[in-house]
């Protein structure tokens, strides 16, 4: 038998496209009911002919009477045509990205199969921000939107006596995506359940619950086997509806899905191409919908980071560099030393406390490299330089009596591979070239500053020993390409 | 209990700032009036001007592209054209502010006026002439989808970075003509060089940097120009700008940036400073001592008038992406 298709639209104002989109399901063949929100009315001037509209609920975000127009709507699509086997949920912005024939076969071949998310509550991961549990556990008779305060106030109240609220007797609560595709068969056997009416008194005054009320009815009292929605809509990490757009075109085409929400309103070329009646070409290679959240996760780890401020402090990069430390003043020439022996860009003096920097004081990033600069935000200016240097192959010189503003934020930062040259306070010791007494009183500071430096080190920075590095001076930086597997960095001997 | 004070010290003074604003307006009158036209939910575009007739024309047609609807300008006495100019445009609605300048904190007095006036529940571009907002997606997207997309997750105000431009050569010595894009004649940005930091009493970030810090400002880096800006602000009543377009009350707004793991969208202003004609409005600004500190940027401008702002390192402007590939903006969570 051939599947005969109800829809619901939950729309508020977006009246032009409810209007588009509806035409084009009820010239296929479709039943189509519109609920526009009752606070807003069915807009003026708005005309579907052949479908039936209503404006009964208001069908604020997260209240109940999201589900009171949706029952409206089932309770009018069967009383036209009761001969109807799929009613599918739709929003104003819900759109068909494949063609009506194509979802009237696959109903078809599916004629027995609920399409909705349902997950077992306890399984929290799936709400991503916001209230979990007490969503069901607490009661919530006041709106998110409209009244704030109330509603925090609310919850922080019933936090505090404990109020604890048990589903009805027997009852699972699960939880997923608000649109769905059921069966009338399902439908019907949901409403007809004698404990309907009590599970609609025990919803009416949880939050959201058009994402728990469908799903926690049909996982229970339905034994018809399930499968994921046929809308696919994700969200992002606070919790909104990604929203798609012209250029999201193709990713669309090849998503795999029957509806895809949220479209911008303004989106002509979606609205045109989908709802057009020429066959559509399909893509040939599938992209999953996790794509686009891919895309962003790998946005988010580096993009922004000038004007990205954390509160808890300086992201440097996340490109590895390298620090050493002590080294330079063990030995004057070794930055020349690395310079000569690696590939890695050395800059030698960065944290010196009234340095003279030389030569080309420009980095490639266009980064003044100056006293007064470092002076005046250190963070900034080591973060631009390793910024500059985007392949990562930088090293920066530390010694003893630098500025030790940025040293706690070297330490914090994990892309940073501290080498640290034990000791090297001796070095002023052995040079020779200061008067004695000079001399042992710079050794006793730098040892200080020393000790004061190794204390907060982490465990997986890198030690050479005094001896190590007097009897060979590459020791330094041979060492850096086997460092990374880790087994020897924990040294146990330390200030 | 210091919360408290702090409290009341802000909201003091945004009743201050919109007061002075109110008495302020006093100084303006209106010259050709179009205000009919505003539609509810329109994006209107403020800016102050004095003598900009070279840059306007592309000025206007750049924020029509992008989708301003309204331009609200104020002319302070220029004596170039631009107030024909600007009174013949079809779509912008001329004040003439006779008063001064300085006396009304750079401008931003009479701007707070007009907003208060007549961008309360539109969105509102506040820039001046030589600033040109570059947004996430804008190769395939228009500024209303961004709107949108804020207004939905209750967003109010969005962050840029205040790009300096400049030539290759001297910015003296080349040449730019009237309603030319001046990409073409300043297409290079430093493509790293910028710092930030908290202000942890109005929350925005003061971010400093870009070729001016690097030349004019070398020796004394903390009195380089700020580069952070508010220009796209979903406008309400009891909002107004406290110091120029860097900091906005009520304080909320500022935070621009994220604050969590979850990223905000944001721009950059491409800041057209370095035309030819900088030299000659140097001179005159010295003269008239009508900009911030007595107009020390433009001392220092003329000092060096043949500076060469270019190096091998500077970064020529492609598009967003290039920018956001270099951490200069970023698109967020808005894919």
């Amino acid at each position: 038998m051939t599947a005969k298709i109800g829809f619901i639209i939950l729309a508020h104002s977006n009246s032009r496209r409810v209007a588009q989109v509806g035409q084009y399901l009820i010239e296929n063949g479709g039943r189509v009911f519109v609920h526009f929100d009752a606070q807003s009315g069915v807009p003026r001037g708005f005309n579907l002919s052949g479908g039936m509209t209503a404006s009964k609920f208001k069908t604020s975000w997260g209240g109940f009477g999201l589900i009171d127009a949706t029952l409206h709507g089932i309770e009018m699509l069967l009383l036209e045509d009761s001969t109807l086997t799929h009613i599918v949920l739709m929003s104003e912005t819900c759109l068909p990205i494949r063609s009506f024939r194509e979802l009237r076969e696959h109903l078809t071949d599916h004629p027995r199969t609920d399409f909705i998310n349902c997950f077992d509550f306890a399984d929290a991961d799936w709400i991503g921000d916001g209230l979990a549990e007490e969503r069901l556990t607490l009661f919530h008779p006041f709106s998110f939107r409209t009244q704030r305060r109330a509603f925090d106030l609310n919850v922080a109240l019933q936090r505090l006596l404990r109020v604890q609220r048990k589903p009805p007797e027997g009852i699972t609560p699960y939880i997923g995506d608000q649109w769905w595709c059921l069966t009338t068969e399902t439908i019907r056997r949901v409403l007809c359940n004698p404990n309907f009416e009590t599970m609609k008194r025990f919803f009416r005054t949880t939050w959201i619950p058009d994402e728990s009320f469908f799903q926690t009815l049909v996982a229970n009292w339905s034994d018809m086997p399930s499968q994921p929605a046929l809308t696919c809509a994700e969200f992002d990490r606070s919790g909104k509806p990604y929203v798609f757009y012209d250029d999201h075109l193709d990713h669309l085409r090849s998503a795999p899905a029957f509806f895809a929400r949220k479209i911008w309103p303004e989106a002509d070329m979606l609205y045109d191409t989908f709802l057009s009646h020429a066959p559509k070409v399909r893509s040939e290679h599938r992209v999953s919908m996790r794509s686009k959240t891919s895309q962003i996760r790998r946005h988010a780890s580096n993009m922004g980071q000038n004007t990205d401020h954390r509160r808890r402090g300086y992201r440097l990069t996340s490109t590895k560099f390298y620090v050493f430390v002590g080294f330079g003043t063990a030995d004057t020439g070794f930055a020349d030393h690395l310079r000569g022996s690696t590939d890695l860009v050395v800059y030698p003096q960065v944290f010196k406390r009234g340095a003279q920097f030389t030569g080309a004081d420009l980095t490639p990033g266009n980064v003044l490299l100056s006293p007064r600069n470092l002076r005046y935000n250190p963070h900034a200016l080591v973060a631009n330089i390793l910024n500059s240097h985007a392949d990562g192959s930088v090293a920066l010189c530390f010694e003893p009596g630098d500025q030790h503003g940025i040293w706690s934020t070297l330490l914090r930062t994990s892309s940073a591979h501290i080498v640290f040259l034990e000791d090297h306070w001796r070095a002023r010791c052995t040079d020779g070239s200061n008067a004695l007494r000079k001399r042992r009183v710079q050794a006793i500071y730098n040892r200080m500053i020393a000790r004061d430096l190794i204390k907060n080190l982490r465990a997986d920075f890198q030690t050479i020993s005094w001896d190590a590095f007097q009897s060979d001076r590459h020791i330094a930086f041979e060492t850096l390409g086997n460092s990374t597997d880790g087994s020897d960095r924990q040294r146990a001997r330390l200030g | 209990m210091t919360r408290i004070f702090e409290l009341l010290r802000l909201r003091t003074e945004r009743s201050w700032l919109l007061f002075r604003s109110m008495v302020k307006s006093r100084e303006l009158r209106l010259v050709s009036d179009r205000l009919n036209q505003i539609e509810p939910g329109d994006i209107l575009l403020f800016f102050c001007a004095r003598n900009e007739l070279q840059r306007l024309p592309f000025f206007f047609d750049y924020y029509r592209k992008i989708g301003v609807r309204h331009f609200i300008a104020v002319d302070n006495g220029s004596d170039d054209g631009t107030t024909t100019f600007l009174s013949t445009q079809p779509d912008c609605t001329l004040w003439v502010a006779t008063g001064s300048y300085r006396s009304a904190r750079f401008g931003m007095d009479w701007i707070n006026a007009l907003l208060a006036r007549y961008a309360v529940g539109h969105w509102a571009i506040i820039v001046d002439p030589d600033e040109f907002l570059v947004f996430p997606h804008q190769n395939v997207r228009p500024l209303r989808a961004l709107l949108d997309w804020m207004d939905a997750g209750n967003i109010r105000s969005f962050g840029a970075l205040l790009l300096d431009m400049y030539p290759k050569g001297s910015f003296s010595a080349s040449s730019y003509v009237s309603g030319e894009n001046p990409l073409d004649h300043s297409p290079y940005f430093d493509p790293q060089n910028y710092q930030s930091k908290l202000d942890r009493f109005y929350s925005n970030l003061w971010m400093q940097g870009g070729p001016r810090q690097r030349i004019y400002y070398a020796d004394r880096p903390e009195r380089a120009p700020a580069l952070n800006k508010i220009p796209l602000v979903k406008w309400s009543k009891q909002m107004v700008f406290r110091s120029s377009t860097h900091q906005l009350l009520p304080r909320g707004l500022n935070v621009t940036y994220s604050q969590s793991a979850i990223p905000r969208p944001c721009g950059c202003l491409l800041h057209f400073k370095f035309l030819p004609s900088l030299k000659q409005k140097a001179e005159e600004e010295q003269k008239r001592r009508e900009h911030y500190q007595y107009g020390q940027e433009y001392i220092e401008y003329l000092k060096r008038p043949d500076a060469l702002f270019w190096t091998d390192h500077s970064a020529q402007f492609q598009n967003w992406q290039q920018l956001e590939e270099l951490g200069l903006m970023s698109r967020g969570d808005w894919v």
